[in-house]
């Protein structure tokens, strides 16, 4: 990984079209901006982590369409 | 195609009708082919997610507008690009439920990672939604009651 250190108010480029700010540095804190096409995603890192872990947890359902519909059924 | 499923046995599939997401979904990104189940079976509330190459993996889905009329999927410029969505096509959300084994009834639907698929192409990916807005852990049962009150 580079490493890079950088003050508030400084930018690294990535490329031609991804730009990244430190915008702020307050304690352990801190703001980043970033300038990126709107084609590439941009996502915190624990987002993806929530993702999978609620994808695995949704992947063990155990319980069968019949059951399902009849808890459904039952609420209504 | 005939696949084997988790809940309906042996069905035949048309290959137009299997769902391909290029990059896999989030922890599972070796699975790209799935096709959707309705077999109602006393409610048609849920979709089925069937992988078409492992039997037991099997996802329950739910339009999300069913428990949240005004979910908003702003669909950005990297989704359209992975779906090669174009002016004219349909796309279609699903989001994911989860049904805990020892309580079924506090079944929850990720409204924050919804699945998006081209009907044009039957591609598809999971996108998340990076605000704040949504749950990872939306109360299904709830949601449905709150929606059946206002409409």
């Amino acid at each position: 990984m580079l490493v890079i250190t950088r003050q508030k108010g400084q930018v690294i480029h990535i490329g031609d079209d991804i730009e990244i700010m430190v915008v702020d540095v307050d304690g352990d804190r801190v703001r980043i901006g970033i300038n990126a096409p709107r084609s590439i995603p941009v996502l915190r890192a624990e987002l993806i982590e929530a993702t999978k872990d609620a994808n695995k947890a949704a992947a063990s359902t155990a319980v069968s369409p019949v059951e399902l519909a009849a808890l459904i059924n039952k609420s209504k | 195609m005939i696949i084997d499923t988790k809940n309906f046995g042996l069905i035949e599939v048309i290959d137009e009708k299997v769902l391909k997401f290029p990059s896999g979904i989030y922890g599972f990104e070796d699975c790209h082919d799935f096709v959707l189940l309705n077999q109602s079976e006393g409610s048609d509330l849920f979709v089925w997610m069937q992988s078409t190459k492992y039997k037991d993996l099997c996802f329950v889905t739910i339009s999300p507008f069913k428990i949240m009329a005004d979910y908003d999927v702003s669909i950005g410029e990297d989704v359209k690009k992975t779906l090669d969505a174009q002016e004219d096509d349909t796309l279609e959300v699903l989001c994911i439920v989860t049904i805990p084994g020892d309580d079924p009834a506090k079944m929850t639907v990720n409204m924050k990672s919804p699945l998006i698929m081209n009907t044009r192409n039957q591609i598809a990916m999971q996108d998340i939604i990076e605000s704040d807005k949504y749950s990872f852990r939306y109360p299904l049962l709830d949601g449905l009651k709150k929606q059946q009150k206002d409409t």
